[in-house]
């Protein structure tokens, strides 16, 4: 496809008096890019972790010391011992997390003092959300500490208005970032060569019927067709990300993002709650009901949590299969299957709205090279991770792998893994106001609804009948 | 002369959360998905930093708007 491009005519421009205002330009550079962008971030926070967790594995060691977790409890002088005992690899643990993330916020342009003491209240809560989560009640009843986290996090959140200095450090997406980078280590890259391929087909086909229907109802009830295709990629594509990238791509107007933007975030709270129930109500196996949150659920943050509160029932034994499926299938089909294809869902959409819909005030032009730059780089950490854990791992047999690799080198990665989605999850609970988002008229909500509704149908008979065997014996 | 340049361009991460309820709660516009793209305050539009307009008013940094 040739770069389409109109002119500039910059001739005809009119001769505006300079404003003073402090230069920021993070277009200029790439280095700009790669400082200011929270996944790349993501890549080298996530890969710095895989990389010293292999060494040290290599060498006969393991970072299991400083991935400290709560570890199940009945009473509370056993919690107290608990903590006694491992106060010090807390600590440690703490202070490294804090180190890591504050230098990286710091680059980003954030304030260190206001992103550090927002971290500790990110820290506290997630370790409340890790602790009630392990507690004996808690495991009987299949109660994760992802949904604590959320549930924790919106009560405070709504209760407590924070400066927006602490608010610096409720980073839902940097987080969840990092954990997808931390999960690619225990998701091997066989298994996403094997699945990779139909989480593809599943998640094209769901996204191109979701995008139809959300944007011809939205004609059918006359909205304005920029709002249509931002409500059609945030219930299609990949939530409030699509939002933000094809709105750069359309040029659309704030007002009809703010709408999207919270149709996304509602859908998306609501959706963390159904889909786990409805799975769990039709039993379907851990893998299965994976894919379904997967090519059902809107925004990658909350549909980890309802994977992660489906991937508990199997470790109670309510359904068949295993947590780790429920997550590698979400994964999958979210990561692979559907986030991973925005750059060219905007490529095409640019396209789109330049010939046919561009507002005559601009002078714009699209590029094929947008397809990289809108490319949702953290993805890249993903493979890496599982293919530098795929190696750790290679000639060894499923005993071998047990009995070494897996507690010296992909447990505590789990386990760190386990508390940067809770810094998310809490992140999530704190910063979602219903009440703050801008209302989204009757007929958007329609239009959106609409395609929630297509898109549950369709996902389950995908994730459920047409590739069931697909999602039911995910294996490493 | 493109809006990157433009002082109605605001390409602040905080700033565009700041002006997108919500944003914040299960996006980022520290996103790389965001690529270099930015909210005209004279448009009111999201736009890129390589387009640009009529309406295009130079930035100046503090220094530059010292006498």
């Amino acid at each position: 496809m040739p770069d389409p491009v109109i002119p500039d005519s910059d001739d005809d421009a009119v001769e505006q008096p300079p404003i003073e205002c402090p230069a920021v330009n993070e277009s200029r550079s790439s280095w700009g890019e790669f400082s200011l962008k929270e996944d790349w971030w993501a890549i080298i926070i996530g890969l710095c972790i895989v990389s010293i967790a292999y060494a040290l594995f290599a060498s006969g060691s393991s970072l299991a010391w400083i991935a400290a977790t709560p570890r199940p409890w009945s009473s509370l002088s056993g919690l107290t011992a608990q903590f006694q005992a491992d106060r010090s690899r807390y600590l440690f643990q703490f202070l490294a997390m804090l180190s890591l993330f504050t230098f990286a916020a710091w680059t980003m342009g954030q304030s260190i003092a206001g992103f550090m003491s927002g971290f500790v209240l990110v820290y506290a809560l997630s370790l409340g959300a890790l602790v009630i989560g392990t507690a004996d009640f808690a495991q009987d009843y299949s109660i994760e500490p992802a949904l604590i986290a959320l549930a924790v996090g919106a009560l405070i959140g709504n209760l407590v208005r924070f400066s927006p200095h602490l608010s610096d450090a409720f980073r839902v997406e940097f987080y969840i970032k990092t954990g997808i980078v931390l999960l690619g280590a225990t998701l091997p890259i066989t298994l996403i060569i094997w699945a990779g391929p139909i989480a593809i087909v599943q998640a094209s086909i769901v996204s191109i019927v979701t995008f139809l229907v959300i944007y011809w109802t939205a004609q059918f009830l006359e909205l304005d067709r920029k709002l249509g295709t931002l409500l059609a990629v945030g219930g299609a594509v990949c939530g409030i990300s699509a939002v933000i990238a094809i709105a750069g791509a359309i040029r659309a107007r704030r007002e009809h993002m703010s709408i999207a933007v919270a149709s996304v975030v509602a859908w998306s709270i609501v959706m963390i709650v159904v889909l786990p129930l409805l799975a769990r109500a039709w039993y379907l196996s851990a893998g299965v009901g994976g894919a379904w949150i997967g090519t059902s659920e809107f925004a990658d943050a909350a549909g980890f949590v309802a994977a992660h509160t489906y991937g508990a029932f199997a470790r109670s034994g309510a359904i068949a299969g295993t947590p780790d499926q429920a997550i590698w299938s979400y994964t999958l089909l979210k990561v692979v299957g559907r986030d991973i294809w925005i750059g060219i869902w905007a490529v095409i959409l640019s396209f789109v709205a330049m010939t046919r819909w561009e507002s005559p005030e601009l002078r714009t032009r699209v590029s094929l090279m947008d397809i990289w730059r809108r490319f949702p780089k953290f993805i890249l950490g993903l493979f890496a991770a599982s293919i530098l854990a795929t190696l750790a791992s290679r000639n060894l047999s499923y005993p071998d792998f047990d009995a070494t690799v897996r507690p010296g080198f992909i447990n505590p990665l789990t386990d760190l893994r386990a508390w940067v989605f809770n810094f998310s999850f809490v992140s999530i609970g704190l910063t979602t106001r219903l009440r703050g988002l801008a209302p989204a008229g009757g007929s958007a909500f329609i239009a959106f609804a609409t395609g929630v509704l297509v898109n549950l149908v369709l996902g389950f008979v995908l994730s459920a009948v047409v590739f069931q065997s697909y999602w039911s014996n995910l294996t490493r | 002369m493109t809006c990157a340049d433009c002082a109605h361009f605001i390409s602040e991460p905080a700033r565009i959360e700041a002006m997108i309820p919500g944003l914040n709660a299960m996006g980022s516009a520290w996103a790389s998905v965001r690529a270099d793209d930015g909210i005209c305050e004279a448009h009111d539009l999201m736009v890129s930093a390589r387009d640009s307009c009529d309406r295009f008013t130079p930035r100046l940094t503090k220094d530059q708007g010292r006498p």
